[in-house]
């Protein structure tokens, strides 16, 4: 297990990094995705299978996370979750493109969570359509059209003043 | 000629590819084996409903016992033959490291006194106002806020030493004469002699094997020492390089520099806002955050600037639990910045979460 964690937890912390918003609820992540794979330690032993299997149970558990926060802000308890873009923010970013970040984070919170998975891991993981399709267990044409959705309002709101 | 990006382009290309450091790599691996070592919890989660009655059954006796309103002396009556941790009625922590050895003479809800008796104790210290928190080494005393660091009695060269060495917070050292020896920052040490007649402290530096040094006399006010002093925009590629390789010392020390140093080069306002985020993000230093932000606002040499500075200024005072000094702070940005990229961080903070 401390084996596993040492090969993949830097990983799952990056694939997380890109679909939540905050370093807190990424530490969560990564912990609960290393318990449930201490549970399943005997069937992780192909790399190539527990790359897959780290990025899959990781996509799930923050989906969960991200829909459990959209069902608190609608009771109006999101203060406090709010996306924090210090953390992730590259060391040599300008003030401007901090800025342009925080706004894409404040954006990704506003998106469906369906099509925030979808133009996410197309977008900020580099996955392919019908890896973001297999990912997200839906049809390739279903996948597009998150995709597209979320970009017209991503455009939208992000618009160059 | 570049090609102008879309600030969604921006946006993405901002984004750092490293977000798992060594700390939080151990936080969640030690997070990890202690869930790990208790599997029966997760099977029987039954049980978390005859807990919980438990412990509300115990808060109730607590409340009305109050059983911190006693003294409740404790000690580590032997050296640790392995480390061992001391968790105090406010859950502030205390790990003595093998070898150590510490008493608790007090743990009241008037404050906590520990006297660290051998070896080396690590403090994690939850914030506390009105209750002093005193770590006492062979008469030398840490006084404490809410903080970490640790304390080191080494006896190896007589008559011996004390290290502080501080990684969070602030922390006063006071010498065995009651006189105040230093007051140090997150990332400061210093060493305080055990001799009867030495003048405290001994030299002391902000960082093991950091090349520039603490001034003496005024330990966790850094300085910058140098062959021929730098000019402006060396400290400033100095700090930007510090900073981009993750040397949070090496970034702050050189920026406070520069402002100290230069505070009307044109440089000041930048430098004041990556030296007040430093502080915040990765010191949690807010008070130092604070004046910072307050002097890249002044000094700005941009909206840009002036606006992250702003908004940065409502969120330490924020942390800092000023709520008047916050109110005021949001109440600025929000008359300059209406409809700011921060507005709706900003409109979160002072007491709205």
């Amino acid at each position: 297990m401390a084996q596993l964690y040492a090969d993949y937890a830097r990983f799952v912390a990056w694939f997380a990094s890109r679909l939540l918003t905050r370093p807190d609820e990424v530490e969560d992540i990564v912990q609960e995705v290393f318990l449930i794979a201490a549970r399943q330690l005997d069937s992780l032993t192909d790399p190539a299978q527990t790359r897959g299997w780290l990025k899959t149970v990781t996509l799930r558990r923050a989906a969960r996370l991200l829909r459990w926060k959209k069902v608190r802000a609608r009771f109006g308890l999101a203060k406090g979750f709010e996306a924090n873009e210090q953390w992730i923010a590259s060391p040599d970013a300008s003030p401007e493109d901090r800025a342009a970040l925080s706004e894409l984070l404040a954006s990704l919170d506003e998106l469906p969570t369906d099509q925030r998975l979808a133009w996410t891991l197309r977008h900020l993981h580099g996955e392919p359509l019908e890896g973001v399709a297999a990912l997200l267990g839906c049809s390739l044409a279903t996948t597009k059209r998150r995709i597209a959705a979320a970009e017209a309002h991503l455009q939208q709101e992000l618009r160059d003043d | 000629m570049t090609e102008k990006r879309s600030k969604l382009e921006r946006a993405v290309g901002a984004m750092r590819d490293e977000v798992w450091d060594d700390l939080r790599h151990r936080r969640v691996a030690k997070r990890l084996d202690e869930a790990l070592e208790e599997p029966e919890r997760a099977k029987r989660w039954w049980l978390a409903g005859v807990g919980a009655a438990a412990l509300a059954t115990a808060i109730v006796a607590l409340v009305l016992v109050r059983p911190w309103a006693e003294p409740t002396p404790s000690v580590a009556g032997h050296r640790q033959p392995e480390s061992a941790r001391t968790v105090l009625a406010d859950g502030s922590t205390v790990d003595v490291q093998r070898g150590g050895q510490i008493q608790v003479l007090t743990d009241r809800s008037e404050g906590t006194r520990i006297e660290v008796l051998a070896g080396r104790a690590e403090f994690e210290v939850q914030k506390r106002v009105a209750r002093p928190f005193v770590a006492s080494v062979r008469g030398v005393e840490v006084r404490v806020i809410g903080t970490h660091f640790s304390t080191e009695l080494d006896e190896s060269h007589p008559p011996g030493v004390v290290r502080v060495v501080v990684s969070r917070g602030v922390v006063e050292v006071v010498g065995r004469q009651g006189e105040r020896v230093a007051r140090l920052q997150a990332g400061d040490r210093i060493e305080v002699s055990l001799a009867p007649a030495a003048k405290e402290p001994l030299p002391a530096s902000s960082s093991p094997g950091d090349v520039d040094a603490v001034v003496p006399g005024e330990p966790g006010a850094s300085a910058v020492r140098a062959a021929s002093p730098p000019d402006a925009a060396q400290l400033f590629e100095a700090a930007s390089a510090a900073r981009r390789a993750g040397d949070v010392q090496a970034a702050v020390k050189a920026y406070a520099a520069l402002l100290k140093q230069f505070p009307h080069d044109s440089r000041v306002g930048v430098a004041a806002l990556e030296l007040g985020r430093l502080r915040m993000d990765s010191q949690h230093a807010y008070g130092a955050a604070s004046d910072a932000f307050r002097r890249a606002i002044a000094a700005a040499p941009n909206e840009g600037v002036r606006e992250d500075a702003m908004a940065r200024l409502v969120e330490s005072v924020d942390a800092l639990g000023d709520k008047t000094a916050c109110l005021t702070e949001q109440q600025r940005y929000q008359a300059r910045y209406p409809t700011g990229v921060h507005a709706a961080a900003v409109r979160g903070r002072c007491g709205a979460r």
